[in-house]
């Protein structure tokens, strides 16, 4: 199997049948070996029953059906866990993108990038509580990762297989995939993708989603940082602290020795946060543990993308956009 | 009225009189439901009456088995040796005492039509008002934050899908939130009312401690159905507070030192908005190291139940849980001891006594 390409669905019983017709007149042309892989995240429309008409007709779509909602990453890693395609392709199941850019994102995939991001440079959809929000977060989440990718909500996205299956997906922790896999030296780039605007349907997503973002990249800042040495992670924490504690008990014993002040709270002050170095040092030490006993899977990364001599990652749009111009 | 076979698992904790009454009372009326089913007694601890007893209806030919644990576990350890060794399609628990009327059990066996899990609430009830009222306060208690609209999550009458049992991991205590778990997986989980049984009802008494201990539960509930994967989200909000309540004692006491000239040194106020971000700092890097785990057996926690699959192998083509998820999955289920079938193990003597 060339490719998979792996959908999500969630009440989505309009888009169901022209998603399918569109994802076929993409593919079929491209003579590779595929197969579409519908994952139904607890829809309580007519989704299934839908999906179930098509799968019986086609056999190369494979229906998943969870049991209840569980959220757009878990229904991802479902697809992923069940795709048996060398190169995985994950897109919304809404419209928005447009399946036939999928030939693109496959064509650096085989220039040898392990993750492709689709990039919907003339987004469609509002400004306030769409746009600027996303923006936001983008710029935050590349400060935060080192990884500047300018659309990390876009689903429009390429993966090679073997690398796919080592990141950890859970949460929310689709949108920082890029992030997690260049942890471990995956080669990213982004291509301009098309965005459409809603045609049936709601949209799924709101507003409160920002807060949790924060949280979730301070997360994950620790998971790059501590992935691969936590004891310097917590060290350096610890060293700043570690100069206050001394200041504070040097000056405590400089004040009540000398200049006779009772100082005896600043002091105390410093023991605790010698303490607090002491605690942040022993945390450091379970983490080492906590990684050494863990699943190598994630270690393991750096083994899978590094033996193929290619170019170096590259954040710049490609240029070979001319086309996309012309039809965007 | 049901498919296949039914397998009822009791853990015998109590060594009280009536275990004969309770045992026939149920076996006729399992008896008359048309179901083919099978018996498996969890004996957690020495029961020696009990256990002779039961040995006897065996020795009949009757379909009882028989579980010697070296001693107590807690419920939900007992249970999981009980589900380990069912063989039936269905699976039904009954407490060792009475809960509700042996009579209507066969209501709780037609509920599983078109559902994955029935539970039932004890109505209308005829213990005493105290009781009642523990029931309320605890029911609600849970549902506070954790959402769950079950009114009598005490009451062990369960039924359920094999599939259940094998999904739902059960440690410690945690055999009271069984349904919450099981919802949690998303299996469909109904609760219907059977009457509370009229005769001797079994008055438990309980020690300070184990409501207390019960209160710890319900919390720890709560944080693994509502945190699991994302610890940073409840340790990261717990900590930043008492961080930023200590930051401001100390801007205030700063600020005091700097435009009014009340000394900083001598202040126990800094103390105490030291320890303030102390604490604060400790609670987020627990929250870190917390992520760390989940980062690093992230692969394990598969998040999403698959309710079938069309068109497709049985197997995932890379299962996430497993090989290593197999290891988890039996390592869960019991210490040695519990396997063995049948024989009795003691409690061991301390060598080192004699």
């Amino acid at each position: 199997m060339d490719l998979s390409v792996i959908v999500p669905l969630f009440n989505e019983e309009e888009n169901v049948f022209p998603l399918y017709r569109s994802i076929v007149a993409a593919l079929d042309p491209l003579a590779v070996d595929y197969e579409l892989i519908l994952v139904d995240d607890g829809s309580s429309d007519a989704t299934v029953a839908r999906a179930r008409q098509l799968a019986e007709q086609d056999k190369r779509l494979r229906l998943i059906i969870l049991r209840r909602n569980y959220g757009q990453t878990p229904a991802m890693a479902a697809g992923i866990d069940h795709a048996s395609g060398q190169i995985l392709v994950t897109m919304d199941g809404d419209l928005q993108n447009d399946p036939a850019d999928i030939p693109i994102l496959v064509e650096q995939i085989h220039a040898g990038y392990d993750i492709v991001v689709g990039w919907r440079h003339e987004r469609q959809d509002k400004l306030i509580t769409r746009r600027i929000p996303s923006l936001i977060a983008n710029w935050l989440i590349g400060k935060v990762t080192g990884v500047p990718i300018r659309d990390n909500g876009c689903s429009l996205k390429a993966y090679r297989g073997d690398v796919i299956k080592e990141v950890p997906l859970y949460s929310e922790m689709h949108r920082f995939i890029p992030a997690m896999a260049s942890i471990a030296g995956a080669r990213i780039v982004e291509v301009r993708v098309r965005h459409h605007p809603r045609r049936f349907g709601s949209s799924k997503y709101g507003l409160t989603r920002i807060y949790k973002v924060l949280i979730d990249l301070l997360a994950i800042e620790t998971l790059i940082v501590s992935a691969q040495r936590p004891m310097t992670f917590f060290g350096t924490l610890a060293a700043p602290i570690l100069l206050l504690a001394i200041a504070s008990i040097g000056s405590s014993i400089y004040l009540t020795g000398v200049a006779d002040i009772n100082a005896l709270p600043l002091g105390g002050m410093g023991v605790l946060l010698g303490a607090l170095v002491f605690f942040l040092v022993l945390s450091g030490a379970l983490a080492e543990l906590l990684l050494r006993i863990g699943d190598p899977g994630p270690r393991r990364l750096p083994i899978i993308t590094a033996h193929q001599n290619l170019p170096q990652p590259v954040l710049e749009p490609q240029a070979h956009s001319g086309e996309r111009e012309t039809d965007a | 009225m049901l498919e296949g076979m039914l397998s009822v698992v009791m853990p015998v904790t109590r060594s009280n009189g009536e275990f004969a009454d309770l045992f026939e009372a149920y076996d006729q009326a399992l008896s008359r439901a048309t179901c083919e089913y099978e018996w498996l007694f969890v004996l957690e601890g020495d029961r020696p009456g009990i256990r002779e007893y039961l040995e006897g209806f065996r020795e009949q030919g009757h379909p009882v088995r028989i579980f010697q644990l070296a001693r107590s576990f807690g419920e939900a350890a007992a249970l999981t040796v009980g589900f380990e060794h069912a063989r039936g399609d269905q699976l039904l628990t009954l407490p060792d005492r009475f809960q509700v009327e042996p009579e209507s059990i066969h209501e709780i066996l037609a509920g599983l039509e078109g559902c994955d899990m029935v539970v039932t609430r004890r109505w209308p009830r005829t213990d005493s008002r105290f009781s009642r009222i523990k029931t309320a306060v605890f029911n609600r208690l849970v549902a506070f934050r954790g959402g769950s609209r079950f009114h009598d999550l005490g009451c062990s009458v369960r039924i359920f899908r094999r599939a259940v049992a094998e999904e739902v991991p059960l440690y410690g205590d945690q055999e009271i939130f069984f349904p919450l778990l099981a919802r949690q997986q998303g299996f469909l989980v109904k609760e219907i009312d059977l009457p509370q049984a009229q005769r001797a009802p079994y008055v438990r008494r309980h020690r300070f401690g184990t409501y207390l201990r019960r209160f710890l539960d319900v919390v720890s509930v709560w944080f693994i159905t509502k945190f699991t994967r994302k610890p940073l989200r409840f340790f990261g909000v717990v900590g930043t507070s008492i961080a930023a309540l200590g930051l401001a004692i100390l801007l205030i006491i700063i600020i005091e030192r700097l435009f009014f000239g009340v000394s900083l040194a001598d202040r126990p106020a800094l103390l105490l908005s030291s320890l303030l971000v102390v604490l604060g700092v400790q609670v987020v890097s627990i929250g870190l190291v917390a992520e760390l785990v989940i980062f690093t057996h992230g692969r394990e926690l598969k998040e999403y139940q698959v309710r079938e699959i069309v068109n497709g192998r049985a197997k995932p083509a890379i299962a996430r849980s497993s090989p290593r998820g197999q290891e988890r999955r039996d390592s869960v289920t019991a210490p040695d001891q519990f396997r063995q079938r049948g024989d009795r193990i003691g409690r061991r003597a301390n060598p080192g006594k004699h």
